[in-house]
């Protein structure tokens, strides 16, 4: 059996989005944002950090250096290496749980 | 519904019994004389039909043949569910009718939304009692039970996801070595038990009758409002600590058997109640300090 | 069908309140206690509970049901659609584990009629994803699989050399997170059977979903249902497949051209004889509407009487499973027989007879030594 967690390869110039907005349920707890995939029937909490990045890819799709840039953005600071991690670790882990995924290339001008 | 003895033996006996608990009519056939003593020992005072009633589940309990009836009698079930239960000797029977009841609800039920817990009530206040096994959830439940709490279940919550309420399931409850001597104290009378069941997998069981005045209103539901996780250490000192809405609502879903079954009504409903409920997690060392900790926590949390 | 050349009627099984109800759902509306009791009990031995609570939702009869019954076809209901959401979900979880492959992938079976939204899908109790490539793609879609986490469940060496040898799929492969077995063909009949029919001539002529994804035409897609059933299947969930036969061939009949196509497609692979017994069992059980010159076409490919009047029998006794509760007493043997019988018939077109032996001693063996430990 090969190793549970493997995940996708993901390559700097993937464009990901969001596929389902109209399928997910959000409910906001007091220490966290819980979505629910009405298509996998999983549910995961979200931080406001992570919840972030969600939004940033809902809004248009977008790759890794995009991402990286809005958030720059947003926090008003250059991201450093830790923080980056962390955020490629996120959006690897949504990849992973179906919650984005990458755009084809027959539909990239979305 | 039949109260006559003889003609409740004869259909349980033959076709089988109608027997309603809570929302789900099974019908029981069983084999052997001593299980069917057993059985309805146990399950005194439930609801028993020999009319016309659908029926939900069948269970049936036999030999596979004259050798396991009569030679080295062996009890076989049948739950026409996928089941594969290792036959049991003649005298642990009653363990069988229970392992089959339990399979059937426990893969049959998607009408409600089922917690692996303890469910009580009081004062119109529905408290679920979730935990794994060793944590003590039967023996608090029965506790409570027999303490002026009406008795839902020991072991399945069943909460209608539509209008979030709970409803009673008020099977016998389970009890596992120690705690059969603990509950034995705390009713002072030997009646409302079974048996006890040498020598199984999981060590001596005992069954309890609930009390009467909660199977009387076995179609009365209620609403939520505690949910207590209890963890048993027989050295520990006692703790009460309160969950965040985050834990509570994943510990809720973690409970569940059918949450992914049922899809979005379940994630809405456990959210509601993670959300509007106050969820505790205490550690206890003996049944009375639990009690006395959920009575703390109802008093001060609940109006 | 004249009614010379008819099943004869009341080899029992007919009568089956279940299979009234099927053939006309509207008589839900009017069961008793008694009569739901029977029918809800085959129901759930057919696992076609999920079917009912459909049909009655389909008709607007639902409201009118008992509550009990509401009750117990809910538990169904909801069961049954979660098991087709997991199979939806796991088909795109596959999507994304092969988003670098480009060749066709085809859906066939359950995944097929819920992603195309067919009416045989409505109620329809799936567990597996079975998707089809091209032989020679087998290693590559295997690949991609094991990459995104894809396991083989455990086999033994046995298991794992029937599979790739004689097999018309690799063995299944499953995601350790989810649990939904997923079966990647290559064919759909096994390789030693002698009717094994043309497969290329269906791959090239399957029907692009959304991009990512194909189905068989319908015409094939009946096709591969009937070879299921009639040549490779165990005969265990008959009535459900032939169900699945009739849905289609109601929905699809109305389509122009369907039928002239159907019947060249079953001659051009060869299929003759299964399609004759489809569309026999399917109009004498279900009612279903088939052309006369369709009809005619088919008992072309009629086996002998005595052979038809045995298969009749068998058939009949496989419908209907034994110990159901409408009063009727059946012999537990000739019922075993039924089942076993045609699931042997079905291997021996499957393996040469050497194999078959071993093949089966193996298993008995093998069940053999799993009950003593």
């Amino acid at each position: 059996m090969h190793e549970a967690n493997a995940t996708f390869n993901l390559s700097s110039t993937a464009v990901f989005k969001i596929t389902n907005a109209a399928g997910f349920l959000w409910e906001h707890m007091d220490d966290a944002h819980i979505i629910y995939d009405t298509r996998s029937g999983h549910s995961q909490a979200l931080n406001d950090f992570a919840r972030e990045i969600f939004d940033i890819i809902e809004d248009k799709p977008c790759s890794l250096p995009e991402i990286l840039a809005a958030l720059e953005l947003i926090l008003e600071r250059p991201i450093e290496d830790d923080l980056k991690q962390q955020i490629l670790k996120t959006v690897a882990e949504f990849d992973k749980m179906g919650l984005i995924e990458p755009v084809k290339s027959h539909d990239e001008n979305v | 519904m039949v109260h006559d003895l003889l003609s409740i033996k004869r259909q349980l006996a033959g076709p089988g019994l109608l027997m309603g608990v809570g929302p789900i009519m099974t019908r029981i056939s069983i084999k052997f004389p001593s299980v069917r003593d057993d059985f309805l020992h146990i399950y005194k005072n439930y609801p028993l039909y020999d009319g016309p009633q659908i029926i939900d589940y069948y269970l049936s309990v036999h030999a596979k043949n004259v050798y396991r009836r009569y030679l080295r009698p062996q009890v076989t079930i049948n739950t026409l569910m996928n089941d594969d239960f290792v036959p049991l000797p003649e005298s642990m029977g009653l363990l069988s009718v229970e392992m089959g009841m339990n399979w059937q609800v426990a893969f049959g039920c998607k009408t409600h939304v089922l917690f692996h817990s303890g469910v009580v009530e009081k004062n119109g206040i529905g408290l679920i009692i979730p935990a794994i096994s060793g944590s003590g959830k039967s023996t608090l439940s029965a506790g409570l039970a027999y303490d002026g709490w009406r008795f839902f279940s020991d072991e399945f919550g069943m909460l209608d996801a539509q209008t979030g309420d709970l409803f009673p399931y008020p099977r016998p409850v389970s009890l596992k070595n120690e705690s059969i001597a603990v509950m034995k104290d705390w009713l002072g009378n030997d009646e409302p038990f079974s048996r006890e069941f040498e020598g199984t997998p999981k060590g001596t069981i005992c069954y309890l009758r609930p009390p009467a005045s909660s199977l009387e209103k076995m179609h009365e539901p209620v609403k939520p409002r505690v949910v207590i996780h209890p963890v048993y250490s027989p050295n520990a000192k006692s703790d009460i600590k309160p969950l965040t809405e985050t834990m509570a609502f994943f510990r809720l879903v973690r409970s569940s058997a059918n949450y992914g079954d049922i899809g979005a009504p379940a994630f809405r409903a456990l959210a509601k109640i993670a959300k509007e409920c106050v969820s505790f997690e205490i550690t206890y060392s003996s049944l009375e300090e639990a009690i006395r900790l959920v009575n703390k926590i109802i008093d001060e949390n609940v109006e | 069908m004249s009614k010379k050349n008819r099943p004869e009627k009341n080899l029992d099984g007919d009568q089956n309140l279940l299979l009234q109800v099927l053939r006309k759902p509207q008589i839900m509306g009017k069961l008793d206690t008694q009569g739901w009791n029977q029918v809800l009990f085959d129901a759930h031995i057919l696992k076609l509970r999920a079917r009912l609570a459909h049909d009655a939702e389909t008709l607007g009869i639902w409201p009118a049901l008992p509550e009990k019954v509401q009750q117990i076809l809910t538990n169904a209901k909801i069961d049954t659609a979660s098991r087709q959401r997991k199979i939806m979900w796991e088909m795109n979880r596959v999507g994304r584990a092969l988003y670098d492959f480009k060749e066709k992938v085809i859906l066939v079976k359950g995944a097929a009629y819920i992603a195309r939204n067919l009416r045989c899908a409505g109620g329809r109790d799936s567990v597996d994803l079975d998707i089809l490539v091209a032989k020679k793609h087998l290693d590559i879609v295997e690949n991609h699989l094991f990459l995104a986490g894809y396991g083989s469940q455990t086999l033994d060496d046995y298991d794992q050399q029937y599979y790739r040898e004689w097999a018309h799929e690799l063995p299944p492969l499953v995601h350790p997170s989810r649990l939904v077995e997923v079966d990647v063909h290559h064919t759909i009949l096994q390789v030693t059977n002698k009717l094994s029919p043309k497969i290329d001539l269906m791959i090239n002529a399957s029907q692009e979903l959304d991009g990512q994804f194909h189905t068989l035409c319908n015409e094939d897609m009946l096709l591969h249902s009937i070879v299921h059933q009639f040549v490779d299947g165990s005969l265990k969930s008959s009535l459900r497949n032939l169900l699945e036969q009739h849905d289609m061939i109601e929905e699809f009949g109305e389509k122009p051209g369907f039928w002239t196509n159907f019947m060249d497609r079953a001659e051009a692979l060869k299929l003759g004889r299964p399609v004759f017994y489809c569309l026999r069992y399917c109009e004498y059980f279900l009612n279903t509407s088939i052309p006369d010159d369709v009809m005619v076409w088919a008992k072309k490919y009629s086996p002998g009487r005595g052979v038809l009047k045995l298969m009749d029998l068998m058939v009949f006794r496989t419908m209907i499973p034994f110990g159901v509760s409408d009063g009727v007493k059946r012999s537990k043997w000739t019922d075993f027989l039924s089942t076993n019988g045609l699931y042997i018939r079905s291997h021996w077109l499957r393996m040469p007879p050497m194999m078959l032996f071993t093949h089966l001693s193996r298993k008995f063996f093998r069940r053999l030594f799993r009950r003593q430990t």
